[in-house]
């Protein structure tokens, strides 16, 4: 029985646009050639009220905060709306002093690592799909912010600059897939390189790998940034040993491989701090 | 004009604004896909075609959020617009436990275009295992979030008001 013409044209185009689709997808896999101005103008449109309900859910979730450890001592309606008033006012105070805090830390980190210049932003927003891991701070190139900076926050390396608008930026996390550093695990005094890498599951834990066979690495022994190549400096902490395994994908290789639990936080990144010149150490 | 197209990219803006900015990941790294609940919810109430406009151009939008393999989220977008107005006229719609649990299977199909792009494009995405937990966990969470939209706002925005409303049948309003 013939096939009717114009469901062939049809097929035929839809599986040329598939094909299409594919090549692209696997053309923008790491490099992002085609994307540039695109990404850069999307993210230009959204920034804005990123940034402003960035702020208001901050001040949101300072209050419930601190509203949700207290029991109002009255049940008259006008004194519990009063006191609720008050407690709102207290909140905001106590939301400021642990924003305050916050920001101290990262003062105190900055003021002992003079040799790095670096440039403070507030994370405003994560990538809207929850199959990669980034998020979009409120510098961009107008505060000196380049593609491949360096981002971390008081407690360790958070990721690198991935994309760069005129007033935001994209940070691709270490937990990502696609993320990775060059890193040394700290064994009494001596150092053993590897790989760190995101695993991208739900643990949020880093894979270290190709560590020396004949290495001995334990549980707890801190990992930091080895410099080794171009984007990061040495010594930035990354994370500690959680558990030594095989490396699945390098067995014939003899080489070992560790989870490692990251130092920072990625749940609650609120202000990080991105490297502008890590060259005048 | 404006009912079909500026009610629709008010809508996804809004969305978007909504998903990158106030949902935060649970401990397992899973939040709720609200752009993915607006297309199914848009494609069941108003059928594949609108649907299938919406989810392009979110999926173009989500896609060049990074530039990073440009084009899987369009294709599952779309895909999941399609599949789901091929229901449209075959579920019934008025029961508020059907967008729910449309969008539950609907957040597998994108899931399952995602990782069979990832595997085809190369990239080390995810296991098979942690593949399967992410879709399963997502898609879990955006059924709740589905009926949690649905359960107040069910007369605003389904088969007979807004959504019904943007492709000029206006009837329900």
């Amino acid at each position: 029985m013939p096939v009717p013409r114009q469901f062939n044209r049809k097929a035929v185009l839809i599986v040329l646009a598939l094909l299409c689709l594919v090549a692209l997808i696997r053309y923008t896999v790491v490099e992002r050639p085609v994307a540039g101005s695109l990404t850069i103008w999307v993210h230009e449109l959204f920034t804005p009220g990123q940034s402003g309900l960035a702020v208001v859910k901050q001040g949101v979730q300072a209050g419930i905060a601190r509203l949700s450890g207290l029991a109002l001592p009255e049940q008259v309606l006008e004194l519990e709306r009063r006191v609720t008033e008050l407690e709102w006012e207290k909140a905001q105070t106590a939301g400021n002093q642990t924003e305050i805090e916050r920001l101290q830390r990262i003062l105190g980190y900055r003021q002992s690592n003079p040799k790095y210049t670096l440039i403070i932003a507030r994370v405003i927003g994560r990538h809207p799909s929850n199959w990669f891991r980034t998020v979009t701070v409120d510098r961009g190139q107008n505060a000196g912010v380049q593609k491949n900076m360096v981002v971390i926050n008081p407690d360790g390396l958070v990721g690198k600059v991935i994309e760069v608008s005129s007033e935001s930026a994209e940070v691709l996390l270490l937990t990502d897939p696609e993320g990775a550093a060059g890193a040394v695990v700290q064994v009494s005094g001596q150092e053993v390189p590897g790989v760190v890498e995101g695993i991208g599951d739900r643990t949020g834990m880093l894979r270290l790998r190709l560590i020396p066979y004949d290495a001995t690495i334990r549980e707890g022994d801190a990992v930091v940034t080895s410099g080794l190549g171009s984007v990061f400096p040495a010594g930035i902490k990354i994370g500690a040993v959680q558990r030594v395994t095989t490396d699945e994908e390098e067995l014939n290789t003899l080489q070992q491989a560790s989870l490692v639990a990251p130092a920072v936080d990625f749940h609650r990144l609120q202000e990080v701090m991105i490297i502008q010149d890590p060259g005048r150490s | 004009m404006i009912r079909k197209y500026l009610v629709p990219l008010l809508l996804l803006g809004g969305t978007m604004l909504i998903q990158t900015t106030l949902t935060e990941p649970l401990r397992i790294y899973i939040r709720p896909d609200f752009i993915l609940v607006l297309i199914t919810l848009f494609a069941l109430a108003g059928g594949g075609r609108s649907g299938v406009v919406l989810a392009g151009g979110a999926g173009l939008l989500v896609d060049l959020w990074l530039g990073r393999m440009v084009g899987m989220h369009f294709l599952s977008l779309v895909t999941v617009a399609v599949a789901v107005g091929f229901l449209e006229d075959k579920v019934f719609k008025e029961n508020l436990g059907t967008p729910p649990m449309v969008v539950f299977f609907a957040s597998l199909l994108q899931a399952a275009v995602i990782m069979i792009m990832g595997y085809v494009a190369g990239t080390r995405f995810f296991g098979l295992s942690g593949g399967l937990f992410f879709s399963v966990a997502g898609a879990v969470y955006n059924s709740i979030a589905a009926l949690l939209i649905c359960l107040p706002t069910f007369r605003i925005w389904g088969p007979k008001g807004l959504l019904a409303w943007t492709q000029g049948d206006s009837h329900g309003l």
